[in-house]
């Protein structure tokens, strides 16, 4: 007979091992073993992001921080600081502003780890970022960021959002009532939906199908770096039927309160805020 | 100080007195707590214990071709050995060899009521008993040969090594057994089927759904006359599961809106529960599976995904499956845990699942099968339309069932692109069989039973194949049965 633990299986690998008769004396790249010297931008990183808010960005690449079982590509050196411009304007600023100085601070992930790539699955779909239990965002497909393109501010600063709406939910749970709002469209296989089909069922994005987490941070991404308007063009849209406008004006006050109770963070400033953020930095 | 000595004389007199009194009736009782097995109520709950208690799904789903290389996972023995095509050395968790020492206990808990029932001259009360006790026996005994013996086959089975057919308990250490043929086997089961089926009562039961009633046993007659290629018996017991003709109120209603609108938790709870009617036959048995089948890296993967269940089907419609997870943790919720604390305020502890062994769809696949075997070929596409309208609807955006996705045989033949109408209606049941027990390990049986080799790629390109000849096909014996004097299967 077997016992395992509550919440995770372990797994413990006995391995008998044969002593080597010598250790190596060079140390292991990544453990203390490697030593360069700061340049430029990592002071600038020092400036903008350590020593404000003590949240560490690694542009070097380190491919432990990354998923191993993908090809990804190194950051190019040039894109982090545009990149983590945008994203200290368009991400930190507005919430610093709407929510107070120590808001950041507190629930901000520590770590941003950057990949130069995008990570592209088997069944087509690509993923843009990642979180990872409160403490760590990846950003990805860095080396294609162009600040004068705002579709492609957005869509890296929707990424930000949405994993960073992760950890606020993951932190302080959502409503329960939001995952009875259609679970019969939640599924797996949600690329096969386009975007507007997704609209017609009452969901913003075709990802929101994924899992109710997913729709809720899809939800918040849009109402915030797409905007009220774009939200609102989607809730008018003819093709959606009434069913559907009603669940997605039931998401949007859900999201609302819950930044207003969780966090005490008046929601419809904050979009405010970002819009205006987004404005100027594409300018 | 005197006092105290003369008291304790006095206590000690008096206790010696006590105890010598006592002493016939004091010995009468039996030092521990153990259960005599003296009434059929306590035979009933003896048999509780006489189903294989054990989980084979593991090693049959990621042995079959519904699991693939996720690339990066959780990697336990228990579901990459098989992955790899190759023997599992692992003798707890969830390996063949854990399976086949729960089988083997099974069957020793009833011939331990057998032998008890045998002494109980012509008492009536037992004889419900018996009948569970036989038909569990050949229950876990028709499940090892399936597993550890090549599948029955009408010019072979007698001389393919059989398992052990045990009828009596073991009062020695390590007594002898023979394997005899595959076909000594499956004669010994249907005999014990034969006499145990006919003295099931349902009404002795506490949890019917836990216990071989009328319904379960003729589920599996089905199941058995099926793979023994006895077509005429499989359809007779298949129909004999049910009091319709049509499993329609049975089949779960995948497709209806009440379903699709079950949450994560609800579908997972519902879908092994003792009043889903689907059910008919739950064993519960210690295993990790239920909590690993989405995150071990050798399983189901979107590409598979998009072959079994996204991709042009037969009826022309979809799947109404809500499929959930992300690339690496694809998965159907089928099974909730019950995790069982090793004390009041433990950690750790053994977590269960309840295993469906007979339901209503594997019921009505066998017998879809089986009439086409026999040419029944109207009879088979009506099985087959009841199952379409519980399974699929018209596309994600008309989520609904419609009368056009039925088949007939010309659709079948048109699919299919075949002019043999008995092939097409088996590929049809194997493909619909294949989604419908994803993550349940029953594609293995199919697999087997048809022949049908399996590709497993590994991460450095390189590609096994389990051809229908090869012997890792069958599951490799434990090693100490050996000391008992059964040979090993060949590798």
């Amino acid at each position: 007979m077997y016992t395992y633990m509550l919440t995770a299986a372990l797994t413990l690998g006995l391995l008998g091992c044969k002593k080597e008769t010598t250790l190596p004396t060079t140390p292991i790249v990544g453990l203390g073993g490697d030593t360069w010297v700061k340049r430029p931008l990592d002071f600038w990183i020092d400036k903008n992001y350590v020593d404000p808010y003590n949240i560490e960005v690694k542009y070097k690449w380190d491919p432990y921080e990354l998923n191993y079982a993908k090809n990804l590509v190194p950051v190019l050196e040039s894109q982090v600081e545009p990149v983590m411009t945008a994203v200290r304007d368009i991400y930190i600023k507005p919430y610093e502003q709407v929510a107070g100085n120590n808001f950041i601070k507190k629930y901000s992930p520590k770590l941003f780890q950057l990949a130069g790539s995008a990570e592209y699955n088997e069944n087509g779909t690509v993923v843009l970022g990642q979180a990872e239990g409160g403490r760590k965002i990846v950003l990805m497909v860095i080396n294609q960021f162009n600040k004068a393109n705002v579709a492609e501010v957005q869509r890296m600063l929707h990424t930000i959002h949405h994993e960073f709406a992760h950890i606020l939910h993951q932190i302080h749970a959502y409503p329960v009532e939001w995952k009875g709002l259609n679970p019969d469209k939640i599924t797996a296989a949600w690329f096969n939906t386009t975007d507007e089909e997704a609209n017609t069922q009452g969901l913003v994005t075709a990802y929101a199908k994924a899992s109710p987490d997913e729709d809720f941070v899809e939800t918040v991404a849009v109402l915030l770096v797409n905007g009220q308007t774009y939200f609102d063009a989607i809730v008018n849209n003819p093709y959606v039927p009434q069913a559907s406008k009603k669940i997605l004006r039931q998401k949007e006050s859900i999201v609302v309160d819950f930044y207003q109770k969780e966090y005490n963070i008046d929601f419809r400033k904050l979009q405010e805020v970002t819009k205006q953020a987004i404005l100027n930095s594409t300018k | 100080m005197i006092k105290h000595t003369l008291i304790s004389k006095t206590i000690l007199g008096v206790a010696s007195l006590l105890v010598f009194s006592g002493c016939n009736k004091y010995l009468d009782q039996a030092p521990d707590m153990r259960t005599e097995l003296n009434s059929p109520e306590k035979i009933g709950e003896l048999l509780a214990t006489a189903y294989p208690q054990a989980n084979y799904i593991t090693f049959t789903e990621s042995m079959s071709d519904n699991v693939s290389d996720k690339g990066s996972g959780a990697v336990d023995p228990d579901n990459s050995m098989p992955y790899f095509f190759k023997d599992n050395k692992n003798t707890d968790g969830d390996s063949p060899t854990n399976y086949w020492n729960a089988a083997y206990k099974a069957i020793s808990a009833a011939n331990h009521a057998l032998e008890i029932i045998d002494k109980q001259e012509g008492a009536e009360a037992y004889k419900p008993f018996k009948g569970e006790a036989l038909v569990a026996r050949a229950y876990a005994h028709f499940m090892l040969v399936t597993l550890f013996s090549k599948p029955y086959s009408l010019q072979t089975s007698n001389t393919d090594p059989g398992i052990p057919y045990v009828t009596t308990t073991e009062k020695i250490v390590l007594g002898h057994y023979e394997r005899k043929t595959v076909a000594y086997v499956y004669n010994m089961i249907e005999k014990d089927l034969k006499e145990g089926m006919p003295l099931i009562n349902d009404s002795k039961y506490k949890v019917p759904k836990y216990h071989f009633t009328r319904s379960a046993a003729s589920a599996f007659a089905a199941r058995f006359y099926l793979y023994k290629k006895d077509y005429t018996n499989s359809v007779k017991y298949a129909s004999a599961v049910f009091s319709n003709a049509s499993f329609s109120a049975y089949l779960r209603p995948v497709n209806s809106t009440e379903y699709m609108s079950y949450q994560y938790n609800e579908l997972q709870a519902q879908y092994t529960r003792a009043v889903n009617p689907a059910n008919i036959l739950l064993v519960e048995a210690p295993t990790a599976w239920g909590r690993s089948y989405a995150t071990n890296r050798y399983g189901f993967t979107s590409d598979l995904m998009s072959k079994l269940t996204t991709s042009v089907n037969v009826t022309g419609g979809t799947w109404a499956y809500n499929i959930y997870g992300s690339e690496n943790t694809i998965n159907i919720p089928k099974f909730r845990e019950h995790f069982v604390r090793l004390t009041l305020n433990a950690e750790s502890g053994i977590p269960y699942n309840m295993i469906p062994i007979f339901s209503a769809e594997e019921t009505l696949f066998n017998r879809a099968e089986a009439n086409a075997m026999l040419g029944n070929f109207d009879a088979a596409i009506d099985d087959l339309n009841d199952y379409i309208a519980s399974k699929f609807i018209v596309s994600p955006s008309l989520p609904f069932y419609d009368e056009s996705l039925q088949v007939s045989i010309d659709k079948l033949l048109e699919f299919y692109d075949s002019a043999d109408r008995t092939q097409v209606l088996i590929n049809c049941i194997l493909d619909f069989k294949r989604v419908n027990f994803l993550f349940e390990g029953e594609r293995w049986f199919d697999i087997i039973r048809h022949g049908l080799p399996v590709q497993h790629k590994k991460s450095n390109g390189e590609i096994l194949t389990l051809g229908p000849k090869d012997p890792q096909r069958v599951f490799q014996l434990p090693e100490e049965v050996q000391s008992s004097g059964i040979e090993l299967n060949p590798r």
